[in-house]
């Protein structure tokens, strides 16, 4: 994918402070990421990333819209959603190689933003408190999703007797 | 609640959520956690509460209670209740399922510890949380009948 680096950074800044995951950087702060960040143009129909494979950055979307692809039971692939601006996707990636959970493929062209994992241990080395806030902003949005997914799960659940 | 220094290392050396740490690491924990205890049916965290902890279970199992449904058993070494750490409002029921020994953070004390030992527990939280909601979604993915995902 080409890469525009030192871009673009206040359309960037733009993008961030409407993330829930910054949701506690001052502007200062957010300033200090948009320089660790990328940002990444993908053609219609281009994979950003593949079910199984590792990866190690974190996707924000700046433009467009991505479908998100899953293998079912059967093994064929279904689109489990769409992710348009000011979505994330592979956010433990910033911590960890994890697999990927999903194949996510741009729809339209898309412009999206990537924080690399060698980026964010700087920012964690040379900037502890905004790499705490961010820490604290991923742990707010993974609760928010366990409590999301949790509810649903409940719901198709019988009833305890 | 007093332990002895020898005692807590002891205590917690066969809880996962404290792997990884050193012990001069475990020290600075123990200087911001609480301990407490939990009988038997006792509710550890009651839904639509707010509060700033987080709880490690270092002895016995608690169950997660949401719209009266048993959403979670966790045992020996899990740990619950870290949206409180992020102050979030409780939506769920804590209830003790056995005698329970816990030790509990404060959002405020942990703020106070060393800013690497700060990234260090936040990280461990951050892959707890992650463990369980891949379990989460594993069992909506294969458990669940499309209509209800």
């Amino acid at each position: 994918m080409p890469q525009q680096k030192g871009k673009f950074s206040a359309d960037i800044l733009d993008l961030l402070i409407n993330i829930p995951l910054f949701d506690s950087l001052v502007a200062d702060e957010l300033a200090v990421v948009v320089k660790s960040m990328n940002v990444v143009d993908a053609p219609k129909g281009e994979t950003v990333f593949k079910e199984g494979e590792r990866g190690d950055f974190v996707c924000f979307v700046a433009d467009g819209i991505l479908e998100v692809w899953k293998r079912s039971e059967t093994g064929e692939p279904v689109v489990l959603s769409t992710l348009s601006k000011g979505r994330s996707m592979g956010e433990m990636s910033i911590l960890d190689n994890f697999p990927r959970s999903a194949t996510v493929r741009a729809r339209t062209k898309a412009t999206l933003v990537t924080l690399s994992r060698a980026n964010f241990d700087d920012i964690l080395e040379k900037n502890p408190r905004i790499g705490i806030k961010i820490l604290k902003g991923l742990a707010r949005l993974l609760s928010l999703n366990l409590r999301k997914t949790s509810s649903r799960l409940a719901d198709y659940m019988l009833p305890v007797t | 609640m007093e332990l002895g220094k020898t005692s807590i290392l002891g205590l917690l050396e066969d809880v996962d959520f404290f792997k990884g740490f050193l012990d001069v690491e475990i020290e600075d924990l123990m200087e911001a956690a609480e301990w407490s205890r939990a009988a038997t049916g006792e509710r550890i965290i009651t839904e639509g509460e707010l509060d700033l902890y987080m709880y490690v279970l270092v002895q016995g199992s608690v169950k997660v209670v949401f719209n009266d449904k048993v959403v979670a058993v966790l045992q020996t070494g899990d740990t619950f209740g870290e949206f409180g750490l992020m102050g979030g409002r409780r939506t769920a029921h804590v209830v003790a399922s056995s005698d329970c020994l816990l030790v509990r953070f404060n959002a405020e004390h942990l703020n106070l510890l060393p800013l690497p030992l700060q990234i260090k527990l936040l990280k461990k939280i951050l892959f707890t949380l992650f463990a369980r909601l891949q379990k989460v979604n594993r069992r909506v993915w294969w458990e669940m009948p499309t209509q209800w995902r």
